[in-house]
Parts: C-alpha cells; structure tokens; sequence
C-alpha cells in the first residue's frame, strides 16, 4: 500500500477523519525520510493494519503494551504529530472546556475502548 | 596574528557578561567563538500567540515538527534530544568538535552563539551567604553583583516566601508576571496550607524569572505568546546573545564567531591563543594582553588541560542530580485553555528543612502545553488514537515539578581530557558520575517530601522520573577555587593559578553546587571577576 492510503488509513484512526492530500504527502515525505524498516512480523502486522482501522487500533493498542518501540508505533506517532500540527486537526489537539464530569465519563469510555482493543491487539500480536 | 587588549572565549551567560562588564570598562574586547546560530526557522514564526498559532498559521509544521522532522524524536537518546527545531542549533557541531564520552556522565554543551543560555529557562536564585561561602565566592562581591546583573537582563520577581531563595537581596527587580491559572491555583492551595508546609521545610513563591515585565531598551515586555520554548520575538526571555549583539554596536568591542579555542600559551607579557576555524578547519593563533576564559566548565576544561599538556590529569566536576516529577491537579481538569500566558516556571517550591537556607532543594513549576500533546501521548501505555483523546482531556490539569538537589564533590565524580583520532583536536574528554548510596538515600528521602508536599497542595504525583546525570544543564567545579597556588584552580579572583594573565569567568571554580538554578550567580561572578582585571 502506498504512503499517501496509509495516511488516510491513520488519520481515520487517530482523529476520526481522513486527512487533506497536502498532510498525506507530509507523512509520505517523512516516512521517505526517517527510512523506518519493518520486520517481517511488523509488515505482516502492518499489512493487516492497512485492511480497516478496528485492526489499526487493536495492533497499535496491543503493541503499546507488548512493544512499545515497536517500528509500527514510530509510524503511527509520525502521523499523529503531523495532524496535530496542522491548522486542518488542531481542533482534536486543543483542550475545550467541560464539566468535571463529563471528563470523568470520557475517561472511563475511552478507558474501556483502550482495553478492549488492546486485548484484542495482543491477541493479533502473539498469533502473528 | 590579531593583537586585542582582552579576548573572552565563549558567548554563552557568563562570556556575553564578562564581555558587557569589560567594554563598559572602556577595555577593547574581542570575543571569540564558535557562534553556531540559527535562522531558518526564526523568521518564519509569527509574531503572534500559541493558540492563534495554532489554529491559523499553515507553517506550524516547519517550526514545530522541523523540515526534517527532527522534532519528532522516536528515540530520546541523549541530554537535549527533546529540543524544539528552532533550538536544535544549540547542540549543532558539538558531537564532533568537543566529542564526550562517558558510560555514566551524559552533559550538555554547546556551540552557539550565546551559548546555552539561548535555552535558558530564565529561572534567577540568588545564593544565601552560607552557599556562596561553602561555593568559595565572596558574598559581599556577589550580592553587589546580583544587582548589575538583574539591571543588565531584566528580572521580575516578587519579595513573597521564596524571597529568601530566589531574589535575596535584588532590589531592582520588576514586578512578577500573572500567573497563569493551573500555578495560580497550586499557590492559592500554598497559601491555605502554608503553615503546616513551613513546618515541614516548604517554601513556595512567585521565584524570579529573567522575563521582563517592562520594555527594557530594544527588549519589550511579555506579550504572554506561550511560545518561549520556540521564539524570541519579543524579547521579553534574556538570552545572552541579545547582550552579544547590543555590544557590536560598541567600538571597542569585536566578535569573531567561527572559531573553537584549542589552547594558549603566556609569552612576555601575552597571552596565545590557538584557535581552529569550524568552516575550513584553519588554524590562527590570536594574542592578547588577558584571557578570559568563560567557554563554560567543560570546554574550559579542556582548553586549560590541553594547554598545560595534562592529557590523563583528572579534574573534579559538579553537576545537580535533576529528576521530575508530572503530577494531576484534578482541580484543573476540563478547564478551558488559556489564550494569554507563559509557559516559563512561574513559581518555585523550595525544600529547606532546617530552615537555614542552606542545602535547600529547588522545584520550579511548569504546566504543560507548548510543546504538544503528541510526545504527551507517546507517555501512555495506550493505543496514540486512545493516547490522543486521553491527554486532550488531561492536560489542563498537568503540573510538572523539576526537582534540583544541591550537590557536593565526590571520589567518582570526574572528567579527563584523553589522547584520540578526534581529526580536529586531537582528544576526547571523558568522564564518570556516580552518585554515593548515601546521596541516592538523601534524593530518595527529598523525593518522598517532594510527594507529600505536591499532594498537600493538590498536585498528585503521577511518576518520578530520574533523568541520567547530566541531565540538569548545571554544572561547576572542575578548576574549584583555593587558597594556595596549585595547579588547575583559581584563586577566589578567579585568576587561573599558575599563569599570570589567563582568567575564569565561568562556574569551574565553584566548590559547590547549591540546587538552586546557578546561571544567576554565574553571571554576577563573571562580572565580578571582569570589573578587576
């Protein structure tokens, strides 16, 4: 898969929405540039990754806790700088206010997606 | 070769000071350094505040993530990896020209102009008599000094609790800046809770900053943009390039960047001075009728070691044991975030448990914002989609504590200039630290009452991090004043002994490094030291 499909890939997963050509061809210049090199287990994690974000965020989640450093991490946190420091997902960076407890039933929700996901993802990272 | 009456090495606090205190002297000053600097990423950084920044400016990605993403470290591999790429020029060069090596020591230096002090957290402490004292400088000289410098660079502050620690006796300073709201409210709690902290040795205060809250000459006051950790455009931080470049208007006053000082030598009556040109690796030999030597204490080490041929001689070094620590002020959480303020530590909170100013830890207080949420992100153990939305909704309650323990000198705690392939100078520097069992018990015990203190005022410690020594940017001690005449130390005029016309205007004489910020008092000594020669 290209870079600028894996862009698009990773901004539907981190920010819920796909990004601009101009941010995809960012990430495709930085991958160019931070020469990052997959394992034969990363690439086969990484190609299913490319198949829908629910695998995206199960790996990505399950390697947060299994291999932290893992090259399939640096890839998403690439992405995840570059959309934040854009004008177009500044927005999903930017605290807002809210009630204490709406903070509190947010954390909680994202808490469980977080674990779900990541028992999923160490799942998908052992059997691969 | 060129003939000047004082050559100064180095640009950095105590270079651009010595330099300032001599030229207003009437003396002709040459400065000679390296002078690495910085302008792609200066001038393309608007003049305006963080968040509309943010939310309009299409360039954002150049400054804040580099043209070559060297913003976005994967790795964090040494001291000053997590530069922001319109201060990575601080570190440029250094690797290759002042190559160091060491397995337990990991310091920074550098080759820029103004040296570190364009990174300078702006934090000023003032030194009790008894630090000064047990430091080996003269109290009455340096309080004086503490006064010319905070006119030269500008220091607000404010004579509340931290008064004793920070700005001593300073009485020239400017009014403090506004807190911002997550400080404000950690000193609202101090204040509730004060005497049950006092009676535990904490002290909490508004601590004086090296930010103008009045124009000053060609500097004006801050406009509260946020943006400190990458731009200076309005000069409301000092950074000591700003005093190397109001000098150049001086006609007794040259600067000579492109040039690494090797090594000098007294000749009837002058001093030699050989340098290598950084460009097209040249060598020129300068001559002066007194040298300053203000590189800071490493690179002054290594010019002093070379220049006596004591390759293997090792020399004592000093630097504070720094850790961190990110705490939660859930009082803070969903508030909305602030258009107008700074991110520069605004407040201090001291550890002085026998109440004598002395021995005292010193952490000074940061909320989290400038520097984006996405290395925030990398911190958790989560999924960067859930690390994402996870940090948006804490980060307004982050409070981060930078802890300094004060330091003394120790058997393990030393560098060496060793023969090497080094093309350019033919050596290396190396070096070990380690800190005593009983010194790792004493962090261990300040980091305990650092943790209760922090809870009391509403601040829960999430972590403590430990960062490898090195880390704190402070370091001294290497050529420590004496009393007698021997080799690699200096008298308390700071005349290096053993030569009649070579002066040190950095920390390498301090015999001990009190955990307050020591930039302060480097500059009132180097102008102490350059208002005799």
């Amino acid at each position: 898969m290209d870079s600028i499909r894996e862009a698009q890939n990773l901004s539907v997963y981190l920010c819920g929405r796909p990004c601009s050509d101009e941010l995809a061809m960012r990430y495709s210049l930085a991958i160019g540039q931070q020469q990052i090199q997959l394992s034969e287990k990363d690439q086969k994690l990484w190609d299913l990754a490319m198949k829908n974000t629910f695998f995206l965020a199960a790996i990505d989640s399950g390697l947060a806790l299994t291999n932290s450093k893992s090259q399939i991490r640096r890839k998403v946190f690439l992405m995840l700088a570059i959309l934040e420091a854009s004008v177009e997902f500044c927005d999903e960076f930017i605290p807002k206010g809210k009630s204490k407890l709406n903070v509190l039933f947010s954390l909680v929700w994202i808490g469980m997606k977080a674990v779900f996901f990541a028992i999923i993802g160490i799942l998908i990272v052992k059997l691969i | 070769m060129q003939d000047f009456d004082y050559i100064v090495v180095g640009s950095g606090a105590t270079g651009a000071i010595a330099a300032k205190t001599l030229v207003e002297r009437g003396k002709n000053v040459a400065v000679l350094d390296a002078g690495i600097w910085e302008e792609k990423y200066r001038n393309i950084i608007p003049d305006q505040d963080w968040l509309t920044i943010r939310k309009t400016d299409t360039n954002q990605h150049r400054y804040f993530l580099g043209d070559n993403f060297e913003g976005v470290v994967w790795e964090e591999s040494r001291v000053g990896s997590q530069l922001t790429p319109p201060r990575n020029y601080l570190k440029q060069s250094v690797e290759e020209l002042m190559p160091f090596v060491s397995e337990t020591f990991f310091p920074f230096e550098s080759l820029a102009k103004g040296g570190l002090g364009g990174g300078w957290g702006t934090g000023c402490f003032a030194f009790s008599t008894a630090e000064l004292e047990k430091c080996g400088l003269n109290p009455t000289e340096i309080k004086k000094a503490y006064n010319q410098v905070s006119e030269l660079i500008g220091i607000s502050g404010q004579h509340d609790d931290s008064g004793p620690y920070s700005l001593g006796e300073i009485e020239n300073a400017q009014a403090p800046i506004s807190m911002e709201k997550s400080i404000a409210k950690v000193y609202s709690n101090y204040q509730k809770q004060k005497a049950a902290l006092n009676k535990d040795g904490f002290f909490m205060g508004r601590s004086a900053i090296a930010l103008l809250t009045q124009d000053l000459d060609d500097r004006q006051s801050c406009k509260k943009y946020d943006m400190e950790f990458w731009a200076d455009k309005d000069k409301s931080a000092y950074r000591s390039w700003m005093t190397i470049d109001s000098l150049k208007a001086k006609p007794n006053f040259d600067y000579l960047p492109g040039w690494l000082v090797l090594s000098f030598q007294e000749v009837d009556g002058w001093v030699n001075i050989t340098a290598r040109n950084i460009s097209d690796n040249s060598e020129q030999t300068f001559r002066c009728r007194q040298l300053v030597l203000a590189a800071g204490v490493l690179s002054t080490a290594r010019i002093v070691l070379r220049s006596g041929n004591q390759m293997g001689i090792k020399l004592p070094v000093l630097c504070n044991p720094y850790s961190y620590m990110p705490t939660m002020q859930l009082a803070m959480l969903g508030n909305e975030p602030e258009q107008f303020k700074t991110g520069i530590g605004q407040a201090a909170l001291f550890h002085d448990p026998n109440k004598t100013n002395f021995d005292v830890a010193q952490s000074a207080l940061f909320s989290y914002r400038q520097l984006l949420l996405f290395k925030l992100a990398k911190e958790t153990p989560l999924g960067f989609a859930f690390g994402r939305q996870t940090m948006k909704l804490l980060q307004s309650a982050f409070v981060i504590a930078g802890i300094h323990h004060p330091e003394v000198q120790g058997p393990d705690k030393w560098i060496k200039l060793e023969k090497s392939d080094n093309p350019l100078t033919g050596d290396t520097l190396t070096g070990e630290y380690l800190l005593s069992e009983k010194e790792k018990e004493r962090m261990d015990w300040r980091e305990t009452q650092y943790r209760k203190a922090l809870r009391t005022l509403g601040c829960f410690p999430l972590k403590t991090i430990r960062t490898p020594q090195g880390g704190s940017i402070h370091y001294a001690g290497t050529l420590p004043f004496s009393d007698s005449d021997k080799s690699n130390s200096l008298s308390v005029d700071g005349k290096l002994n053993g030569y009649k016309n070579v002066w040190v205007a950095d920390g390498s004489g301090f015999s001990y490094l009190p955990a307050k910020g020591l930039t302060l008092t480097l500059m009132a000594n180097a102008a102490n030291v350059c208002s005799k020669i």
